[in-house]
């Protein structure tokens, strides 16, 4: 429509030299002048009524886009298959429970504060709960200041406030009784697992009975469901109006990247080919590889993300293997008992030690009378035997956490375990990713690592690999060099140099760019109605 | 050409952007010019 548009442009330059030209002396031409500058502009301004109607109505039908249910039904299906899978997996009810989470948080807890404390502590009762298991705190034996917390703790729990200034007050009393009173917690909590852990154990595996035999599926079968129906979501997601839409509004992509030069500037750089010499077929092709070069990258600056997580479980690896070799040698003929069992036996010696010492220890308070001195330095003398083999406890159980993943780490992987599968190791225990994150940045805090464990376990859950699944430790090849050939070899103009550092989030970006583009053309967009959009918006704000 | 009968349907988006930000750039152009010869007429007055 060029020719309306310059008739409109002529019309005001023809307009504009009117009222240049209309004569301004004497009251009488400033009267007509007037005149014609109002006439004037109520006819532009009904012009502009008009354009600005169009406008609107044009925006209002480009942007009113319906949400795809598909997606949100995928999604549940997802959840669905997480919770199976979880509830399957070859984790240890501890594990399954998130008591990894709970252990390490209350360990740590002086870094925190009472209230994520108190959090974390009934949130392991609720875990218990869920297991069947119904804790009071007649269950917080081991010491009477565990026991003392708890009471009121689990009262004001009841009642809908862990934060309560009962809660707080009982705290700061039991705790100048007992300055470790959280350590006799730490311990309380691993003992009602232990003492329960066989009951815990068969609830899991009937549960994963059930659960399978619900969805008539192996373990693996859960794994591969779940992982079709993320890529399935995926590809949904990537050509659908308001998703693309929202990140255009968000920000999150910029509608000048996506300027028709733009992308044949990128084309030409990633594959040596001028877009628009090419056959549908010919395009096609190369589309295809640059969505999955796409997809690659993605999950490739995710890995890198936490690849110190997979080189701290291969270095330790290395380490007990190293260690084994050596100790195969010397090993004399006798069966000798394993650093698991002895620590197990131990632990039990402990709690042994501990309750008979709590059966000793007689109660404070014994009504109206009085207790002889010598009574009381003999529970003195209990109370503090006592609370040391509490310490000595806590720091087995510590020890034990090390040797099941040290035992895990060499019985779980070996040489054709994948990245992945290392990855997913490391996440499995909260304790050992969060020693990890600390090795790998001294100065992340408690919180930061709560977050950090949460995004790794989700990318773990819900990302399709494509490829650290695919790719063994024993793999000597970097991971970004394995990329680069593949696509090297389907004539992607992708070198070594582009995975370097400073290089790698700009090949991401273009690849990207040119794959959004791909995906906006299956949408019901135009670039030009994308564009359109984004001005009318910035007209808005003004 | 009669403004009135400018038909904005057959614009694409991007000339009816542009249209629009002339006719709006000329309205504050002919505001501008009113106010001047409004003066003018209160002088002359």
């Amino acid at each position: 429509m060029k020719e309306l548009v310059e008739n409109i442009e002529k019309q005001i330059t023809t307009d504009k030299e009117v009222i240049s030209v209309l004569p301004r002396n004497g009251i009488k031409a400033i009267k007509t002048l007037l005149k014609t500058i109002s006439d004037m502009t109520e006819k532009y301004e009904k012009l502009n009524e008009k354009l600005l109607k169009e406008i609107e109505t044009r925006y209002s039908e480009l942007t009113t886009v319906e949400e795809n249910t598909e997606i949100p039904q995928i999604e549940q299906e997802v959840l669905k298959y997480n919770i199976a899978e979880k509830n399957t997996d070859m984790r240890s009810s501890f594990e399954k429970m998130g008591l990894d989470r709970v252990i390490y948080n209350v360990n740590g807890y002086y870094k925190s504060n009472l209230e994520r404390l108190n959090k974390e502590i009934i949130f392991s009762v609720k875990q218990f709960e869920k297991v069947g298991i119904k804790l009071t705190a007649e269950d917080f034996c081991i010491s009477e200041y565990a026991k003392k917390y708890m009471e009121v703790l689990l009262r004001e729990a009841y009642d809908g406030d862990i934060n309560s200034e009962a809660v707080k007050n009982q705290f700061e009393k039991v705790y100048w009784e007992c300055s470790e009173v959280v350590s006799h917690l730490y311990v309380n909590i691993r003992y009602i697992y232990d003492k329960y852990e066989s009951q815990i154990d068969r609830f899991y595996n009937e549960k994963a009975q059930e659960i399978l035999k619900g969805l008539s599926l192996t373990v693996e079968g859960v794994e591969e469901k779940k992982a079709e129906l993320i890529k399935k979501k995926n590809q949904i997601e990537e050509t659908d109006n308001k998703i693309i839409l929202d990140k255009f509004y968000t920000g999150s992509l910029n509608i000048n990247d996506y300027k028709e030069d733009n992308y044949k500037k990128i084309y030409l750089e990633l594959t040596d080919k001028d877009v628009t010499q090419l056959s549908d077929s010919e395009k096609n092709e190369i589309d295809e590889n640059i969505d999955k070069l796409n997809t690659n990258l993605t999950e490739y600056a995710k890995y890198l993300e936490y690849k110190f997580l997979v080189e701290q479980v291969l270095e330790t690896r290395q380490e007990l293997l190293k260690t084994a070799e050596a100790n195969k040698n010397k090993k004399d003929k006798k069966v000798k008992k394993t650093q698991y069992e002895l620590l197990k036996e131990e632990i039990k010696k402990l709690q042994s030690e501990i309750f008979k010492l709590n059966a000793k220890i007689e109660k404070p308070n014994r009504g109206f009378f009085e207790r002889k001195k010598a009574e009381e330095k003999k529970d003195s003398i209990a109370i503090l035997q006592r609370n040391n083999l509490i310490l000595d406890l806590k720091k087995t159980y510590m020890q034990l956490d090390e040797e099941i993943i040290n035992q895990n780490i060499l019985q779980d992987l070996d040489e054709t375990s994948s990245l992945f599968d290392v990855l997913k190791f490391a996440s499995s225990y909260y304790g050992y990713m969060a020693k990890a994150m600390i090795k790998n940045n001294e100065d992340i805090t408690d919180k930061e690592i709560g977050e950090k464990a949460e995004t790794i376990r989700k990318f773990i859950n819900f990302s399709n690999f494509t490829v650290i699944n695919h790719v063994n430790i024993s793999d000597t090849k970097d991971l970004s060099i394995i990329i680069k050939d593949k696509y090297k070899l389907l004539g992607m103009q992708i070198s070594k140099e582009n995975f370097e550092e400073d290089s790698i989030e700009d090949l991401i970006r273009k690849v990207k760019i040119i794959n959004n583009y791909n995906n906006i053309q299956k949408s019901k967009f135009s670039i030009k109605d994308l564009e359109f959009i984004m001005n009318v918006k910035e007209m808005l704000k003004k | 050409m009669e403004l009135k009968n400018v038909k904005t349907s057959n614009l694409e988006n991007d000339e009816l952007l542009d249209i629009q930000k002339q006719v709006e750039s000329f309205l504050k152009f002919l505001n501008g010019e009113y106010d001047t010869v409004k003066k003018l007429e209160e002088e002359n007055s």
